[in-house]
């Protein structure tokens, strides 16, 4: 799909974006920079919708996409705090795939610019059941019956690796966290290995209130960010959340990767 | 988001505020959570003493938790007008939802219906609980629910 085509199409600009018209009645309507974020089937309504198909930009930011019937397509290009909806029709439903190719290809190459690295939520599979509530930077998962039950997951965005004096700042501000008035040396990091890697140390102690508590922090890495995800609970009862955490922390899909990055094997023959 | 506490009566609305009433001569409003500020003591007396200071006596301002074990201030106090004289009397319950609180309150035309009102709203307030959906997306996952 070359989208030059769409240099022929009239524009409008509307309050919330614009719409392209074709000159045979196709539509291309946009919904810039949309908040709050929504759950991507509840912004298509209530119709059949045919299957999701996810994938990324080549921004590296998430999107999915649906046909809502065979002259309408519908997709959703996700920013860390707001959405843009693309939205297609053309009156000929013989041109089914040639809509969807459109929308798909807009998507793809829809410029939310973000920029890369930046602190970012990742996909992760979210404990079911547990309340959550979103913080600068993190959510907090509270389990069922909490605080009488006392498991609470906090899932931190990633962070880049190389943030170094703001990414420091940050770390104090708003990651690193001391609940303990008193507290035993962590114990030996025990290695973590999910789709990345890194290590999960658990602190026991007791909160300023003399409550046991204990924190089993896991910090995973790549060649670009940083994940950090964090369970809490009352010392008696930690490790009966281990499994949900595990569930998390299993579940991690990595930032992805801008396909806008410079490729480094693209410069071998300067050096050959 | 809301706070939860399961009256089993019908409840009218004033804006987010849902009232019932819950006994003759009292009422009972369940308000909208909010986020709590910093300085929880200023934000009680705040939303006790209202626009009219002089007007609100303190009567008793005790602790508890609920039975989930969320911090709960309760504060009971009387309006007066001009002369003194009690308009209204009235208990304020707030309740710590981690980073947010959540406000009931019972008005009675007479100490007797705001006791009665009281009694028949304790074992509520003992269930109370914080419901934080708020329709808003808190994990990327959340985004694909729903396919």
């Amino acid at each position: 799909m070359d989208l030059a085509l769409l240099s022929t199409w009239r524009r409008r600009w509307l309050a919330d974006g614009l719409m392209l018209t074709s000159n045979d009645g196709c539509t291309l309507r946009l919904r810039v920079d949309q908040r709050p974020l929504r759950p991507f089937r509840e912004l298509v309504g209530d119709k059949r919708v045919g299957e999701l198909q996810r994938f990324i930009t080549m921004e590296g930011e998430h999107a999915g996409l649906v046909a809502v019937a065979a002259d309408h397509v519908v997709a959703i290009v996700v920013g860390d705090t707001s959405y843009t909806l693309i939205e297609a029709h053309t009156s000929d439903r013989e041109r089914e795939a040639w809509l969807r190719d459109l929308v798909h290809t807009v998507a793809r190459f829809y410029p939310l610019g973000l920029g890369q690295p930046r602190r970012r939520r990742y996909m992760y599979r979210p404990p079911e059941n547990w309340q959550s509530l979103a913080r600068p930077g993190c959510t907090l998962w509270l389990a069922p019956d909490y605080p009488r039950v006392s498991g609470r997951i906090t899932v931190f965005d990633a962070r880049p690796t190389k943030w170094f004096a703001p990414g420091a700042v940050d770390r104090f501000l708003f990651v690193d966290e001391n609940p303990f008035a008193e507290a035993d040396p962590p114990s030996i990091p025990i290695p973590v290995q999910v789709a990345v890697t890194g290590a999960a140390t658990r602190t026991s102690g007791r909160t300023h209130d003399g409550t046991p508590y204990t924190v089993i922090k896991a910090q995973m890495q790549d060649e670009r960010y940083i994940y950090v995800a964090q369970l809490e609970a009352r010392t008696p009862e930690w490790v009966s959340f281990v499994p949900v955490f595990d569930d998390v922390l299993v579940s991690i899909e990595p930032v992805p990767q801008t396909a806008l990055e410079p490729n480094p094997q693209q410069f071998i023959h300067w050096i050959e | 988001m809301q706070l939860v506490i399961p009256v089993d009566l019908p409840a009218r609305r004033e804006g987010d505020v849902a009232i019932y009433d819950i006994v003759p001569g009292a009422t009972f409003e369940i308000h909208p959570i909010v986020p709590l500020p910093p300085d929880l003591a200023t934000f009680g007396r705040e939303l006790v003493f209202g626009a009219e200071p002089a007007r609100v006596r303190i009567k008793v301002v005790s602790e508890d938790k609920t039975a989930l074990g969320w911090p709960v201030t309760i504060a009971a106090s009387e309006l007066v007008d001009d002369a003194g004289a009690i308009t209204e009397f009235r208990v304020h319950i707030v309740f710590q939802f981690a980073d947010y609180g959540g406000i009931a309150i019972v008005r009675a035309a007479s100490d007797d219906a705001c006791r009665a009102a009281v009694d028949k709203i304790k074992p509520l307030v003992d269930r109370a609980r914080p419901d934080f959906t708020t329709g808003d997306i808190t994990a990327l996952a959340q985004i694909w629910a729903g396919f």
